[in-house]
């Protein structure tokens, strides 16, 4: 059974009466173990994917208009807040972004961690889950695990945060893991021991990951499918091979175009996609890559593809309608 | 283990670091610890009597007829009296007085004399007495206590008020914070010196009356500011990250953003507490706040006010006032320099 099904997951920013479809008919499965990449450019909707999933999403600004959530079978949108509540945290976690301010400033860091097992584990006495913290944060790799405790998070560096971030995510074993670039913040040292960790974590715990970045090479690295998303949809999705060795779509043959390769001389221009994402205010009929695309065709411009063999592309797969 | 943060740490350092603020707080404390024992600094019950052998603490606990000191009446012993027969008889009896030996509420009449009666340190009358012929400084010590702890109370209860309606109507947004920001506007319309008049004139207002109606239209002001904080601590990316592990709504006010919005709270509170006083002091003044004969700056002022030929009633309110109003305020002053974010901030 899959730890994730999400089907025709649209969400809308709701300005006073006006809808602005931000996301339309995202479809993914996560199979247990598995880790699928979430690539796409900034504003595409991949950070709001992760949060739709979370029920973390900043309503009543912006909402989940259709579609099916389905976490280990259950349906996501019939439970209840309180419910979802519950499985945050415990059976799904999410790492963000910004690891210097995801932590309280004026918490000191063990009680901040001791939170996830007061909310979830509510009977562990205070030397168990100072116990299990010691254990967790040593999991994560960080050295003297039980000074750290004491610190503020301002006496930490990124790198550190970012691991008692993941310690956290971690530490209640999830099923589902989804990881917001994780990595940005970091300098590279640091970024390949953090993906290190996520992997190796993944594999023994059998967590799902769902890792959003926009960086095509920790997913080459990482993942083993990977879903491009472009302008609120997802445009292709493929195994980590295939997405590489053969990319269907033509915005992903651009991004990987796009990516400057150690085999060119310095002199070379790098390849870019030619104009801007659309606004999600922009009505665009047909597919909403067609305005960049060099192959584009009259039907391009007013029919909207569907997702066919791993891509939403009129170029392949048998288009009809 | 009770350890700081080191940013807090530098805070009380600074605050320490700021002279005049710094005393004026421990000041304060000790007067308002010495308040609560006012009773063995400023009685006109004994601290000590050793009669026949036995010692007696008269301060606290019922009342001791003259009879047990041998006197030949049966209501409550007149210590100074007292003192003066024993010293006289000189059989090494004793009586230890305060250091003001008058209750508040005690009338001291003398022959020939009319009230108000000036200072007169054989009397231990230090400031006079006022215009019913009770001890001023034994007036002020406990109209203090009262204004002060009056302060305290009504301090709490509205920043208890206050802070949580804030801080649900900054973490909620929307129309519920729509609605209840215009229920505060219409509120905050009533006027309250005209509530507190009808109310005057039906009951007499106690303490708890008094604090009540107080804190009814007076909860008001911490809202706005608790609000907006809020508002600007929940946009932060440490709140989505305790929503991210599960933490319900109040978890999240009261461990995450209560927390980061302690500076905003300390830095109000001495203007609070001065503005308690003035306020419990204005209603008395005007005649609606605690009934007499409750010992109060405010009625002194007006005693005062009215008696200008007894010019020791007035200068010793005034005198007191702004003495303690002046501590609040430095102190209130070395706060906001101490917790000030701008001084924190170190530009690489």
């Amino acid at each position: 059974m899959s730890v994730l099904e999400i089907e025709a997951l649209s969400v809308d920013a709701v300005d006073g009466t006006q809808a602005v479809p931000l996301l339309r008919g995202v479809d993914l499965t996560l199979s247990p173990g598995e880790t699928l990449g979430l690539a796409g450019e900034s504003g595409s909707g991949k950070t709001l994917t992760g949060l739709a999933i979370m029920g973390l999403l900043p309503q009543p600004a912006v909402r989940m208009t259709q579609g099916t959530l389905r976490f280990q079978g259950q349906s996501l949108t019939t439970l209840s807040p309180k419910a979802r509540q519950q499985l945050r945290g415990s059976a799904m976690a999410m790492i963000f972004q910004e690891p210097m301010t995801a932590l309280n400033p004026v918490q000191r860091v063990g009680s901040q961690l001791a939170e996830l097992y007061q909310i979830h584990r509510p009977n562990l006495s205070s030397s168990t889950i100072r116990q299990e913290l010691i254990q967790g944060l040593a999991n994560v790799g960080v050295s003297e695990p039980e000074r750290r405790l004491t610190s503020y998070p301002h006496e930490l560096s990124g790198g550190l945060r970012q691991r008692m971030m993941i310690a956290m995510a971690l530490a209640l074993k999830p099923r589902l893991l989804i990881c917001d670039e994780p990595t940005t913040a970091l300098d590279v040292t640091i970024q390949a021991q953090v993906l290190d960790l996520i992997r190796t974590l993944s594999r023994e715990i059998g967590t799902a990951v769902l890792f959003i970045t926009h960086d095509l090479g920790v997913l080459a690295e990482l993942a083993d499918r990977v879903a491009v998303m472009y302008a609120g949809r997802i445009v292709e999705e493929q195994s980590v091979w295939d997405i590489f060795a053969s990319p269907k779509h033509p915005y992903t043959q651009g991004l990987l175009r796009s990516i400057p390769r150690l085999d060119q001389s310095a002199q070379t221009r790098l390849a870019i996609i030619p104009g801007q994402v659309p606004q999600p205010t922009e009505p665009l009929s047909g597919c909403r890559f067609h305005p960049r695309c060099d192959q584009a065709t009259a039907l391009c411009r007013h029919t909207q593809p569907r997702m066919i063999d791993g891509a939403a592309c009129h170029l392949f797969g048998e288009q009809t309608c | 283990m009770m350890r700081l943060d080191p940013i807090t740490r530098t805070k009380l350092a600074r605050f320490r670091s700021i002279g005049r603020g710094y005393w004026s707080a421990l000041i304060l404390a000790a007067l308002m610890g010495l308040s609560l024992c006012a009773e063995l600094l400023v009685n006109s019950r004994a601290l000590l009597v050793f009669y026949q052998g036995s010692l007696y603490f008269p301060t606290y606990g019922a009342v001791m007829p003259g009879t047990v000191f041998g006197e030949d009446y049966a209501y409550e012993t007149d210590y100074r009296a007292l003192k003066q027969r024993f010293s006289e008889a000189g059989q090494g009896d004793w009586v230890v007085m305060p250091l003001i030996p008058y209750n508040p509420l005690e009338i001291n009449a003398y022959e020939g004399e009319f009230a108000p009666h000036p200072p007169n340190a054989a009397r231990e009358h230090y400031l006079g007495t006022d215009i019913a012929g009770r001890d001023v400084a034994a007036r002020l010590v406990y109209g203090f206590r009262i204004a002060i702890w009056f302060s305290v109370a009504l301090l709490l209860s509205t920043y208890v008020i206050g802070i949580a309606l804030g801080c649900w109507m900054g973490y909620r947004g929307g129309w519920i914070d729509l609605g209840v920001q215009r229920l505060i506007e219409i509120w905050s319309n009533v006027p309250f010196l005209y509530v507190i008049m009808i109310v005057a004139s039906i009951v007499t207002p106690g303490f708890g009356l008094l604090v009540s109606l107080m804190v009814l239209f007076g909860w008001m002001g911490m809202t706005w500011y608790m609000r907006t904080a809020t508002y600007k601590e929940a946009a932060r990316d440490y709140v989505l990250a305790a929503r991210a592990l599960g933490a319900g709504p109040w978890r999240i006010i009261g461990r995450h953003i209560l927390p980061n919005t302690m500076s905003i709270i300390v830095t109000f509170i001495p203007f609070s507490i001065a503005g308690g006083i003035t306020a419990l002091t204005a209603l008395d003044y005007l005649g609606f706040g605690l009934p007499p004969p409750t010992p109060s700056w405010g009625e002194l002022l007006k005693q005062g006010t009215d008696r200008l030929d007894a010019p020791w009633i007035v200068s010793s309110v005034v005198a007191g006032l702004i003495a303690i109003l002046v501590m609040v305020t430095f102190v209130g002053e070395a706060i906001r320099e101490a917790f000030d974010p701008r001084r924190q901030v170190r530009y690489a």
